[in-house]
C-alpha cells in the first residue's frame, strides 16, 4: 500500500472512530488503546499501534467525555499517532523514535480534535433548530435528518482532521530517517504517561494511594519471580 | 432533591410497554446508541432523545397535532448519561403509551440529573479507568488481544444496563431508576475505583521495568515521576501537556544520547 493510500485509509478510520467517541455507540473502540491498535493494523504494525495507543490512553485516562466537558479527541489522536508511527517504521526508523514521534503528534491531533468538537457542538445547534422547525409542521423527518447530518458531520471532521495532521506530519519521516538515533529509552517514554494516569487513578484518597502502592509492589514481585 | 423528584414521579402506571414487543424494544435499544449524535450546546441530547422515542410515536398512531406535541415534548433540553438514559427512554415511552403525556417532561427532568451523575461516576469515572489499566497492562506484557479485553470490560456492563434500563423503565416507569441510584451504586463505584488504582500500580511497575526484570534503582524513577505528576495535577497542568513534555524529553534523549543511559 502506498503512503498516500495508507493516509487516506487512516483518514477514513479516524472519521469512523470519531463517531464512536460520543456521537454513537461509545463502544470504547474510539479510545486510544483500541483506536491505536486498529490504526496499527491498517498501517501494517499492530504492535507499534498498540504501544502508541496504550501511551495515549494513559495520558488521557483522566479526560472524561461527559456532559459539556471539553476532552481531547482520543480517536483522531490515536489514529494519527499510530498511523504516523507505522509510516515512520516503514522508513526504517527505530521503534522508540517511531513511538515517541507518534505519541507527540497524536497528542497534538487530540488537542486539535478537542477544538473541532467544541465547534461542531455549536454547529449542531443549527441541526437541532432544523429538527424543531420540521417538528412544528408535525414531521419527524427533521429529527431523522438531523441525526444523519450530525453523524455525517462528525465523520467528515474526524476524517479531515486525521488527513490534515497526518499529511502535515509526514515530512517528519524524512527528517528523522536522516538522523542517527541513540538508545531506545523506553522508560523515559513511559514515565510521564504512566505517572499522569496513576495520579488520576489514585485521586486524593489515602486508600487508593495505598492500593496503587500495593499494585506496584505486586507488579514488582511478579517481575522478580518471572 | 433530585432523587425525591424521581420518587415523586414514580406514579406513572406502566405495563403499556408490552405493546412494544421484543422487536420494538431492540429498536429503542438500537436508537439509544445515537442519543448524542446531535449533541449541541443548547438542547444537548434533545434531538437524539427524540430520535430514540420515535417508535413510540408510531405506536401511538396519533394525528398531526398530537405528533407535533409529541415531537416538541421530546425536543426539549435533555442531558444525562447516555447509557443510563435507557431508564428514561423506557419510562417516558411507557408514559406516552399510557397516555400520561402531562407528566413526561417533569419525569424526564427529574430522572436525568441523578442518572447522569450516577452513570458518569460508574461508567466513565470507574469502569473505563479499570478497563484502561487492565488493557494497558496486557499491552505492556505484549498481548495483542489487549484491546478486546479493554472493550469487553466496558461494553458488557454498558449493554446490560442499556437493555435492563429500557425493560425496567417500560415496566416500572420512573421508579425503575431507583435500582441504579441506591447505596449499591456508591459501593460499586468505590470498589471499581479501588481495583483501578491497584491495576494502575501494576502498570507502573511494568512501565519502569528493565527488560523482563525490575531493578531496585527503578523505584527512584517511579517515585520521581509520581511526585512530578502529582505536582502537575495540583497545578492543574493538562495531562496532554505533561504527556507532550514526556514525549519531547524521550525524543531528545533518543536523538542525542547513545545507548546505556539509566533511563534506557
Amino acid at each position: 500500500m502506498s503512503d498516500v493510500v495508507l493516509v487516506l485509509a487512516l483518514a477514513v478510520l479516524g472519521g469512523a472512530l470519531t463517531i464512536d467517541t460520543t456521537a454513537a455507540f461509545q463502544s470504547m473502540l474510539s479510545q486510544a488503546l483500541a483506536a491505536g491498535a486498529l490504526a496499527g493494523l491498517v498501517a501494517g504494525d499492530v504492535g507499534l499501534g498498540l504501544i502508541v495507543g496504550a501511551t495515549l490512553q494513559l495520558v488521557w485516562m483522566g479526560a472524561l467525555p461527559v456532559g459539556a466537558a471539553a476532552f481531547p479527541d482520543a480517536a483522531v489522536g490515536a489514529v494519527v499517532g499510530a498511523g504516523l508511527a507505522g509510516l515512520l517504521a516503514r522508513s526504517g526508523i527505530g521503534t522508540g523514535l517511531c513511538v515517541a514521534s507518534g505519541v507527540l503528534v497524536g497528542l497534538a491531533a487530540g488537542a486539535l480534535g478537542q477544538r473541532v468538537t467544541m465547534r461542531l457542538r455549536r454547529f449542531n445547534v443549527r441541526l437541532a433548530d432544523l429538527a424543531v422547525r420540521r417538528a412544528d409542521e408535525g414531521s419527524a423527518a427533521g429529527v431523522r435528518g438531523a441525526v444523519a447530518l450530525g453523524l455525517g458531520a462528525r465523520f467528515a471532521t474526524g476524517a479531515l482532521l486525521t488527513l490534515v495532521v497526518l499529511g502535515a506530519a509526514l515530512p517528519l519521516a524524512g527528517g528523522l530517517a536522516s538522523m542517527r538515533p541513540g538508545g531506545e529509552y523506553a522508560t523515559a517514554l513511559w514515565a510521564a504517561p504512566v505517572a499522569v494516569a496513576s495520579v488520576a487513578a489514585a485521586g486524593r484518597r489515602k486508600l487508593t494511594w495505598f492500593l496503587l502502592a500495593a499494585g506496584f509492589l505486586v507488579g514488582v514481585a511478579v517481575l522478580a519471580i518471572v | 432533591m433530585a432523587r425525591n423528584g424521581v420518587q415523586q414521579n414514580a406514579k406513572t402506571d406502566v405495563g403499556a410497554g408490552g405493546r412494544l414487543g421484543v422487536g420494538g424494544r431492540y429498536g429503542i435499544l438500537w436508537r439509544s446508541f445515537f442519543l448524542q449524535s446531535v449533541w449541541n450546546t443548547r438542547g444537548m441530547q434533545n434531538v437524539g432523545f427524540c430520535f430514540a422515542m420515535l417508535p413510540f410515536l408510531r405506536l401511538k398512531g396519533t394525528d398531526e397535532k398530537s405528533a407535533r406535541a409529541f415531537l416538541k415534548r421530546h425536543l426539549g433540553f435533555f442531558n444525562t448519561n447516555p447509557v443510563l438514559a435507557s431508564y428514561v427512554l423506557g419510562a417516558a415511552g411507557a408514559a406516552e403509551l399510557a397516555g400520561d403525556e402531562r407528566s413526561v417532561e417533569d419525569m424526564k427532568r427529574a430522572m436525568a440529573g441523578p442518572l447522569g451523575m450516577a452513570g458518569d461516576a460508574l461508567l466513565w469515572g470507574s469502569v473505563r479507568p479499570l478497563a484502561g489499566f487492565v488493557g494497558v497492562a496486557l499491552a505492556l506484557s505484549g498481548r495483542a488481544w489487549a484491546p478486546f479485553v479493554f472493550v469487553g470490560i466496558y461494553c458488557v456492563p454498558q449493554l446490560v444496563l442499556r437493555v435492563r434500563g429500557i425493560a425496567a423503565g417500560l415496566e416500572r416507569g420512573a421508579s425503575s431508576a431507583k435500582e441504579v441510584l441506591g447505596d449499591g451504586l456508591a459501593k460499586a463505584v468505590r470498589a471499581v475505583r479501588a481495583a483501578a488504582a491497584f491495576a494502575a500500580g501494576i502498570v507502573l511497575a511494568l512501565a519502569v521495568r528493565e527488560g523482563e526484570s525490575f531493578q531496585p534503582s527503578r523505584l527512584i524513577v517511579a517515585g520521581v515521576v509520581l511526585v512530578l505528576a502529582y505536582a502537575a495535577a495540583r497545578l492543574r497542568v493538562p495531562s496532554t501537556v505533561v504527556g507532550a513534555i514526556g514525549a519531547i524529553g524521550a525524543l531528545v534523549l533518543m536523538l542525542t544520547v547513545p545507548n546505556g543511559g539509566w533511563l534506557d
